[in-house]
């Protein structure tokens, strides 16, 4: 194999150009509507959605595993349609329902996918992965557990330190230490100039590594965020028992705070707190606290939040270009 | 960037993709070479004690009887195998060509492992031509263990005289093989389904050779042989020697219209969601 600099692909090229991409099925279900995002080299870009949102579609219309209904995605200016296997070439892929050839072991996978991609792979990063992940490669992938199995998919699809990885829902089955690896592992093949598109449905594993993150629900993406922006609007709920019932309009003059029911005449109180959490833990220590419970509300919760304030309009404040 | 391959990647055996293939497939070639050569082998040895018999007992059926068996001269070795191995033959080569057929495109994806292995530098083409040349290459192995243990009963009872006619018959199981092979995996690519496939085509099958065999007893069955599928095998008629080049030129016309249909519907379609024993957008609605 032989990668070379094909002079009618854009030098100037974003990673990534869905326009207008949209994907439906035989039986009239729009996996996917108008996608239209830009998305810059050397960027984490993560894309957050509930199952069935259509993540999983839009990665595999980037591999060309799925053909567009219309509209249509560049990676690095090339057209998906028109030349995959060269896009491929500079792509990782970790699909969301992995499976590797079950009677193969690790090492053999590793050796068969290296093979696909002759003078791309490292030795010496492949060990430096498994390592970092406590793979056992002598393992047959049937023997190996869910969590395993994905540490497999997460090196096949970084050992070749591709330009661009794409992933499908990475830290699924992972327990949080490795979990916290294979995030690292991401921020360093930025860091080496990799651009890296995910998908999930968990914002907090979001947050802890992207640059933006662009959010879809039923096929729509609905907005594009820098991550200090989803964090300084993130909702944080707070279940609050109080020794005395509160008065009606204890929290009312706090920006950004929403009381949604309280219970037992006033005493027990549910906040949910849009950004900076100061104030209201503030307002909460002049009472008598007999409890507190905080928590984040699940992805769904945030997307009806998020339609509530209007912001779900459009994309218009995709700000790639920033 | 262009993707420019090189020279290595055009020769099949330095190709990972075909090694993988063809070590997935080696269990079947090892299998049914060896079982269908040691039938084989078994079938030829047994000829000096039984031809005599045969002949014997064939004389004193009725016509139509013997109709039902063959025309084959049982005092002779061709006619011997004409019954007792070319008659079942290509049913029983059949069944490893509709499983491996059946799973020639479609497996990969049916076993989840397709969008792996197409999220690499491979393009469908390159996919579907390797998994085409390992099935080719399998089926000729196939065809060659089994006639080895054939070679070796024929020397062992002295009937090595005539080999040619023989080799003929063999080589001819290739095209049929190979026509039943793509016809499954066009068909379970249409109905997203090996089952699916491989259930219309063994159909076919066992009817075509239903009514090939009782086509000696009506004339109106003749007439109808050009539309079972066994009658495309012309490896009994290599024996006899008089093979019918219509019906051969029909089978490799159907051989090549067929592996062209696979790959070109295989690149245009979209890749079933792995993991699944049914794809979920079949071109053919098989089943809800």
């Amino acid at each position: 194999m032989n990668v070379t600099t094909d002079p009618s692909a854009r030098v100037d090229a974003p990673a990534i150009e869905f326009d207008g991409l949209t994907k439906s099925y035989g039986s009239g279900v729009l996996a996917l509507d108008s996608l239209t995002l830009t998305v810059p080299h050397g960027e984490i870009f993560g894309f957050l959605g509930p199952n069935g949102a259509g993540k999983s579609t839009t990665l595999r219309l980037m591999l060309h595993l799925l053909r567009p209904t219309s509209g249509s995605v560049r990676i690095f200016g090339i057209d998906c349609n028109d030349g995959s296997a060269e896009v491929r070439a500079r792509v990782g892929y970790l699909p969301g329902d992995l499976t590797v050839y079950p009677n193969m072991t690790v090492r053999a996978s590793i050796d068969l996918f290296s093979g696909l991609r002759p003078g791309r792979v490292s030795e010496a990063y492949v060990k430096q992965l498994c390592d970092r992940l406590s793979l056992d490669t002598t393992l047959r992938n049937r023997e190996l557990s869910h969590g395993n199995k994905q540490k497999v998919g997460i090196v096949l699809a970084v050992m070749a330190r591709a330009e661009l990885i794409i992933l499908d829902e990475p830290t699924n089955a992972l327990d949080p230490l490795v979990q916290r690896e294979v995030l690292q592992i991401l921020r360093e093949a930025r860091d080496q100039g990799s651009t890296v598109f995910f998908s999930s449905h968990n914002l907090t594993e979001v947050e802890r590594i992207c640059d933006r993150v662009g959010m879809i629900r039923k096929g729509q993406l609905i907005e594009v965020k820098r991550i200090e922006d989803v964090v300084s609007q993130r909702l944080t709920v707070l279940n609050v028992r109080f020794e005395e019932p509160l008065a009606h309009d204890a929290f009312s003059g706090l920006d950004g705070v929403k009381e949604t029911f309280r219970n037992d005449e006033g005493r027990e109180v549910h906040l949910e707190v849009s950004g900076e959490v100061d104030a209201v833990v503030k307002a909460i220590a002049q009472h008598r606290v007999l409890a507190i419970e905080s928590g984040q509300p699940s992805l769904e919760e945030e997307f009806l939040t998020l339609y509530e304030h209007g912001v779900g309009a459009s994309v218009a404040g995709d700000d790639s270009d920033e | 960037m262009v993707w420019a391959p090189q020279w290595q990647e055009m020769i099949p055996m330095s190709d990972p993709l075909f090694r993988k293939a063809m070590l997935d497939l080696r269990g079947q070639v090892l299998g049914w070479g060896l079982g269908m050569g040691a039938m084989l082998a078994l079938t030829v040895t047994l000829f000096p004690s039984i031809s005599d018999l045969y002949g014997e007992l064939l004389s004193e059926l009725p016509d139509t009887w013997a109709g039902l068996i063959g025309d084959g001269d049982l005092s002779t070795l061709a006619g011997y195998l004409s019954v007792e191995f070319f008659s079942y033959a290509p049913i029983a080569f059949a069944v490893f060509a509709i499983l491996a057929g059946g799973a020639l495109i479609v497996g990969e994806e049916t076993n989840g492992t397709m969008d792996l292995l197409l999220s690499q530098p491979v393009t469908r083409l390159r996919f579907a031509l390797v998994k085409l040349s390992a099935f080719t290459v399998s089926l000729v192995l196939i065809v060659g263990i089994s006639s080895i243990g054939f070679v070796i009963a024929a020397l062992l009872i002295g009937e090595a005289s005539s080999l040619g006619r023989f080799f003929n018959a063999f080589l001819l199981l290739l095209p049929f093989q190979m026509m039943v092979a793509l016809a499954a995996a066009m068909l379970a690519q249409l109905f997203a389904s090996r089952l699916a496939g491989g259930t219309i085509l063994a159909g076919v099958l066992v009817v075509s050779y239903m009514l090939d065999a009782l086509s000696g007893v009506s004339q109106m069955l003749v007439d109808l042989r050009p539309i079972y599928l066994t009658s495309y095998f012309q490896g009994v008629e290599a024996l006899n020697g008089d093979v019918s080049w219509g019906y051969l030129g029909v089978s490799l016309i159907a051989v090549g219209v067929l592996a062209i249909a696979n790959v070109a519907f295989f690149v245009r379609r979209d890749i079933a969601v792995g993991g699944v024993l049914h794809l979920p957008k079949p071109a053919i609605p098989w089943s809800r």
